[in-house]
């Protein structure tokens, strides 16, 4: 039974995403435009490491904190760049995964509303969000439950950790518009923004937030670019 | 009731009345030890009473007597005389079998003062003085909140936020930490005889109050003369107790 | 008292108003005037004390983050176990109410979403079967991870647990229910597993066990692991003719009744340790014609190797006795000695073994030369268990000889260096009594018959002499 489940789990969450990536395409060809959003960052990286000292079958015998990420050509991963005034895009479903004792993504974006949470490493987890304007959950997600589901209704970039392994850092932005996270070469493309002037917004974690107006054109690509200052 | 004027039964009335006074109408619960000494002095004040004229004493041999020579008492000479062996052999097997107790630590709880101490370099009498802190109304306030303050940071570990010697240390100490609520403690004590408990504390005690075992720390170390009678204030003033005043000679 | 248990406490609604007055007087002094926490001794307390303005409540049987205002009123009501919160039953039940309604206004509309109740399944009772299905069931959540294998607070990830606040905290330690600081009943077991324990790592498992009613059978095993120990006044001694072994783990000493003592901590000499690690130590102990042996067993969460720079220190537990057993009440200072006075002390030190030494005060221990003690130490899913042997009669001045039916004074100290704790920061007891018990000897079964047949006699030369004389 919990099997069939977890099948049947898995199976929604790959329509879902099929579902999502077809929708981006529609809602672009009808008038939206596409605002590619490229984060440097001039630092360095900021990595620690901690020796694990259970489950290293699954976790590995390091773990590697990865606070800022520096990829090719100073770019920043791990940011999300939104356009949050902007209304009326399709629903992004967020997935979450456990995976190798890490959130799988790092930073997941998801429109208000149900985020799909998958543990794929067969030890305990507990998902522990930090969240404010969203109910703070936290949650045993044991290694026979696959999959569960949380609400997040309201805009906020929420900080989730697992106690039982205190490296695991993930965050989930749940974002009113359109919106996309920076790749390992700081880049990210926000489709679906409607046409005019847009406030584009972009956010890490450590690094903070920067705003900046960009004129949005249907069915064309702006790119804009934003240069993030260490702390 | 003819019975009743019989010097026997009220003997043992007498001494029903008072056992059950003893051992139920004290509040906490008096010691064995404590009842049986009560009681062997109510069984010799009552043998004194029977045994102060001829008549009384006879009126109360009469019945022992009976018992033991009447023909028409003898079943009841026969049943006593399996019950008692009986009862008194039981007796004796408790306390052969019985497991030994931890001895009963004697000890002074309110040994006398001394006139003055040592309070880190000044002598400070102890006998006769007042809290000076309470001359100066206005600030009894300010005291209190401070005193309150060392409290919690010094004493509420085993003492208790209560007060009631029920801290989260107090289970593991023996003597037990006192109890400011209980009218046995602060309420009959002066405030100087305070100032001189919580000074020299557990090792500045007298040998009859067992020094070796209590716990409590002089706190001449780590307190001011001025914030132990802050400390002192609150004690009362949480407790809405009274100190004792010395009597005006 | 748990809430329904013997007598109902009804939900009142509380007067903020007049809890005000209430909380200055009673609670200020640790959660601060302005309810955030922060009184004048919170940084010396482990937990520390409640911030309400965070509306974080740790006790609650309900599903979000409000409790109900019962909730509040059972922590005020009963404390909160193993904490400095002590019950505040000495308040009248209307200020206790007074007192919800006041605090639940320190956290503004962080509490504006009304409760949600915990459903709990349907109760099950305690058997082999639900034991044997909640033990599964505990290895397959992985309570162990935390809570270690035994339940003992050792997991691996004790050391990386952090609080709401960025404060370390500490695991449970299952097999001690008694210190559970949501009380040790079963519903409030059962609860605490269900919804978690907020603003701590304890997540909710409502919904993270396989079928709703394992909940019941993971509390049921939870209370088999420990039981509640009745302390002791007097530390026995048990006399024996047969061998003493050496194992701590031998099946001897499981028969050897146990005496449990609660250790304090020491809060006399600077630095005190408001926060003592070990509170409990069961010792049982046996003796021969030549020697006495102690077995001792404590619950430590780390076998810890000293290591100065990370503020590790050698686990360490010691008996303390007077040089010399007096028969007069006097003996050393209880906190191991002191100039004048020195004690008799049987050590075991992590690294280091069992010794024999001397102290006249915890700064001044010196090791006796010669030392005729030895012993085994095991260490196991966060619980030491130590033999240490000495002979009976003993040579010198320093040590004490040991003698049938004698009480002798002793006192015990425990250090457990994995949470810094050495010197002065320690766990203790005042003075107990050890008392070798004399060999079972027949007195029981012939002394009661003697004293009958006494007084049969008695009896019948009395009613011989009255009749006599008449």
């Amino acid at each position: 039974m919990r099997k069939t489940l977890a099948v049947v789990g898995i199976v929604t969450v790959a329509a879902a995403a099929a579902f999502v990536v077809g929708g981006r395409d529609v809602a672009t060809a009808q008038g939206g435009g596409t605002v590619e959003v490229e984060v440097k960052y001039n630092g360095a990286p900021v990595v620690e490491k901690l020796k694990v000292n259970k489950d290293t079958q699954k976790c590995g015998t390091e773990a590697v904190i990865e606070k800022v990420v520096v990829g090719g050509n100073k770019g920043l991963a791990h940011a999300v760049a939104s356009v949050p005034a902007a209304k009326g895009g399709k629903a992004v479903k967020g997935v979450l995964d456990q995976k190798g004792c890490k959130f799988v993504p790092h930073v997941v974006v998801m429109s208000p509303g149900e985020l799909e949470i998958k543990n794929s490493d067969d030890i305990l987890h507990n998902i522990h969000t930090y969240s404010t304007a969203n109910a703070a959950i936290n949650k045993a997600q044991p290694k026979f439950k696959k999959t569960m589901t949380e609400k997040f209704e309201k805009p906020e970039v929420i900080k989730v950790t697992c106690d039982v392994h205190s490296w695991m850092l993930g965050w989930i932005a749940v974002t009113p518009g359109p919106a996309a996270v920076t790749d390992a070469n700081g880049v990210a493309k926000i489709t679906d923004v409607p046409a005019g002037k847009q406030k584009v917004e972009v956010w890490h974690e450590t690094l903070g937030k920067q705003e900046k107006d960009v004129d949005v054109k249907a069915g064309q690509t702006t790119k804009v670019t934003f240069e993030m200052k260490g702390k | 009731m003819s019975f009743l004027r019989s010097r026997f039964v009220q003997a043992v009335v007498v001494l029903i009345v008072c056992f059950v006074l003893f051992r139920f109408g004290i509040q906490p619960p008096a010691p064995w030890s404590v009842i049986t000494l009560y009681m062997a002095i109510i069984l010799i004040a009552i043998l004194a009473f029977v045994s102060s004229d001829a008549d009384s004493w006879r009126s109360f041999l009469t019945p022992l007597r009976d018992t033991v020579v009447k023909p028409e008492r003898r079943l009841l000479r026969m049943v006593l005389m399996i019950v008692m062996p009986l009862l008194l052999g039981y007796y004796a097997y408790t306390q052969a079998a019985a497991k030994p107790q931890a001895p009963p630590e004697l000890r002074a709880v309110h040994p006398a003062p001394p006139a003055s101490i040592q309070f880190r370099g000044k002598e400070i009498n102890i006998q006769g003085i007042d809290n000076p802190l309470r001359k100066d109304q206005s600030a009894f306030k300010q005291h209190v909140a401070a005193g309150g303050e060392i409290y919690i940071r010094n004493c509420m570990y085993c003492h208790g936020d209560n007060l009631d010697g029920q801290g989260h240390f107090a289970h593991g100490f023996s003597p037990p930490p006192a109890n400011f609520v209980d009218p046995g403690t602060i309420a009959m004590l002066q405030e100087a005889y305070l100032f001189w408990r919580i000074a020299k504390g557990g090792p500045g005690l007298p040998k009859e109050s067992t020094p070796w075992n209590s716990v409590m720390p002089a706190w001449e170390d780590r307190l001011t003369e001025d914030q132990i009678w802050q400390v002192i204030m609150y004690l009362y003033d949480a407790t809405g107790q009274q100190p004792r005043r010395w009597e005006s000679h | 008292m748990p809430l329904g248990s013997s007598r109902a406490v009804f939900a009142q609604a509380g007067d903020a108003g007049a809890g005000k007055a209430v909380y200055e007087r009673k609670c200020a002094l640790c959660h601060g005037e302005k309810g955030d926490g922060k009184g004048p001794a919170t940084e010396l307390l482990v937990p520390r004390p409640r911030d309400f303005t965070s509306g974080l409540y740790k006790i609650r049987s309900t599903l979000n983050k409000t409790p109900t205002d019962q909730d509040i009123f059972n922590v005020v009501t009963n404390g909160m176990p193993g904490t400095s919160m002590p019950d505040w039953k000495v308040l009248p039940e209307r200020d206790r109410w007074n007192l919800v309604a006041y605090i639940k206004a320190f956290a503004g509309d962080k509490l504006k979403d009304a409760p949600k109740k915990v459903d709990l399944p349907k109760e099950v009772a305690s058997s082999a079967e639900s034991l044997k299905r909640g033990k599964e069931m505990f290895e397959a959540i992985e309570c162990n991870k935390c809570h270690g294998n035994e339940g003992r607070a050792d997991g691996p990830s004790r050391p990386e647990l952090k609080d709401e606040w960025g404060q370390p905290v500490a695991p449970a330690n299952l097999a001690k229910r008694w210190t559970f600081r949501g009380g040790k009943d079963r519903k409030e077991i059962a609860t605490r597993l269900a919804v978690g324990v907020l603003g701590t790592p304890m997540p909710a498992f409502l919904e993270a066990v396989e079928k709703p009613e394992d909940i019941w059978h993971v509390t049921n095993y939870v209370i088999s692991l420990g039981e509640e120990p009745k302390f002791a006044t007097l530390v026995t001694v048990t006399a024996t003719k047969d061998a003493i072994p050496d194992d701590p783990a031998a099946e001897f000493w499981s028969k050897v009744p146990p005496s449990y003592l609660p250790l304090m901590g020491q809060v006399i000499i600077d630095p005190r340790n408001f926060n003592p690690s070990i509170d409990l130590v069961t010792v049982r102990g046996a003796w021969n014609e030549r020697e006495i042996v102690f077995q001792l067993t404590w619950d430590d969460p780390t076998e810890s190797k000293p290591d100065a720079a990370k503020k590790i220190f050698a686990d360490a537990i010691a008996l303390q006795f007077p040089p010399k057993i007096t028969p007069g009440p006097e003996r050393p200072y209880f906190l191991m000695g002191d100039d004048s006075d020195a004690v008799y002390l049987l050590r075991w030190e992590q690294g280091k073994g069992v010794m024999e030494a001397t102290a006249n005060g915890p700064a001044k221990i010196k090791a006796i030369a010669g030392g005729e003690v030895n012993g085994k130490i095991v260490y196991k899913d966060g619980r030491y268990r130590l033999v240490m042997r000495r002979a009976l009669a003993a040579t010198g001045d320093d040590r004490p000889t040991f003698q049938p039916g004698v009480f002798t004074p002793v006192a015990f100290q425990a250090w457990d260096g994995g949470e810094g704790e050495t010197g002065v920061r320690m766990s203790l007891t005042s003075w107990y009594y050890l008392h070798l018990e004399e060999p079972q000897s027949n007195r029981r079964f012939v002394v009661p018959p003697v004293v009958a047949l006494l007084t049969l006699a008695a009896m019948v030369l009395v009613v011989r002499a009255a009749n006599r004389r008449r």
